[in-house]
């Protein structure tokens, strides 16, 4: 049996497979528990990268806060 | 440990090196700062608070001993920069003489749990920031560009495909090259 590429399943997520694809895609997922964890796997990946970003831009303005004091020093 | 792993750069922190206090300073100062903004304290004490932890880590290095066993960089960062955050509390309290202790500050043992789950979300964006930044060096600024569209600013990836002028495919084998390459990177930093 032939696995869905990490790919189409990003593309399956996004809604940006053709009619078909997505057809054999899901056919197989119903019957596939390895590729249906990995999927649910990409979606949990895909929402922690969301919420590390929320933090990521704290941390810039942290860093554009620090560049205003005298901690760096010359 | 990478960075007490650095034999060069240890000793110039050990000699008073700008440089070295520099490189650290830009390396943990932001996330120490965000660690004071989760004890809300004021931008002036999150000033002083990032310089004390500088210092007080920079003391701490003559008598550093490298020891992995006993346990990892993050968690001794984690203990200067706590006690750093109570010194500052406390002084705030005798200077307003006050005999109760505010509320929302450090003291809120009932918040502990909220704020341990901050530090690692904070600890989680520092490991990602850092393997962005090594990305930055050693990736096409194209290919990061589209995960940076796609994964971290939540960019549709056939818009991304407009934007670059490139196919959807490539966006979508970007993501995944530069992820990949994450993924390896963060596991390395996650632990140091």
């Amino acid at each position: 049996m032939k696995h869905i590429s990490e790919i189409n399943l990003q593309r399956l997520l996004d809604d940006n497979l053709s009619l078909v694809q997505k057809l054999i895609c899901k056919h197989h997922l119903a019957k596939c528990d390895e590729c249906a964890a990995k999927l649910e796997a990409v979606k949990t990946q895909r929402q922690q990268l969301l919420s590390i970003a929320k933090d990521l831009t704290r941390l810039q303005e942290a860093e554009t806060a620090i560049s205003k004091t005298s901690i760096l020093r010359k | 440990m990478a960075f007490v792993t650095d034999p060069n750069l240890l000793a110039d922190i050990k000699k008073g090196d700008n440089a070295a206090w520099n490189l650290f300073a830009k390396k943990y100062g932001a996330l120490i700062w965000l660690r004071g903004s989760d004890y809300h304290l004021t931008p002036d004490e999150q000033e002083q608070l990032t310089q004390d932890v500088l210092v007080s880590f920079f003391k701490a290095q003559d008598n550093f001993e490298y020891a992995p066993e006993k346990g990892r960089f993050r968690d001794y960062l984690r203990q200067i920069i706590k006690n750093c955050i109570f010194q500052i509390l406390r002084k705030r309290q005798q200077d307003s003489n006050n005999e109760e202790i505010q509320e929302n500050t450090a003291f809120d043992e009932n918040d502990d749990e909220a704020k341990q789950k901050r530090e690692d979300e904070e600890w989680m964006a520092h490991v990602y920031s850092q393997a962005l930044a090594e990305l930055k060096r050693t990736v096409k600024p194209r290919k990061l560009q589209s995960f940076m569209m796609c994964r971290l600013q939540n960019k549709r990836p056939e818009d991304v495909a407009k934007f670059q002028k490139v196919s959807l495919a490539t966006i979508y084998n970007d993501c995944n090259e530069v992820m990949e390459k994450l993924t390896e990177l963060v596991k390395t930093l996650k632990d140091a």
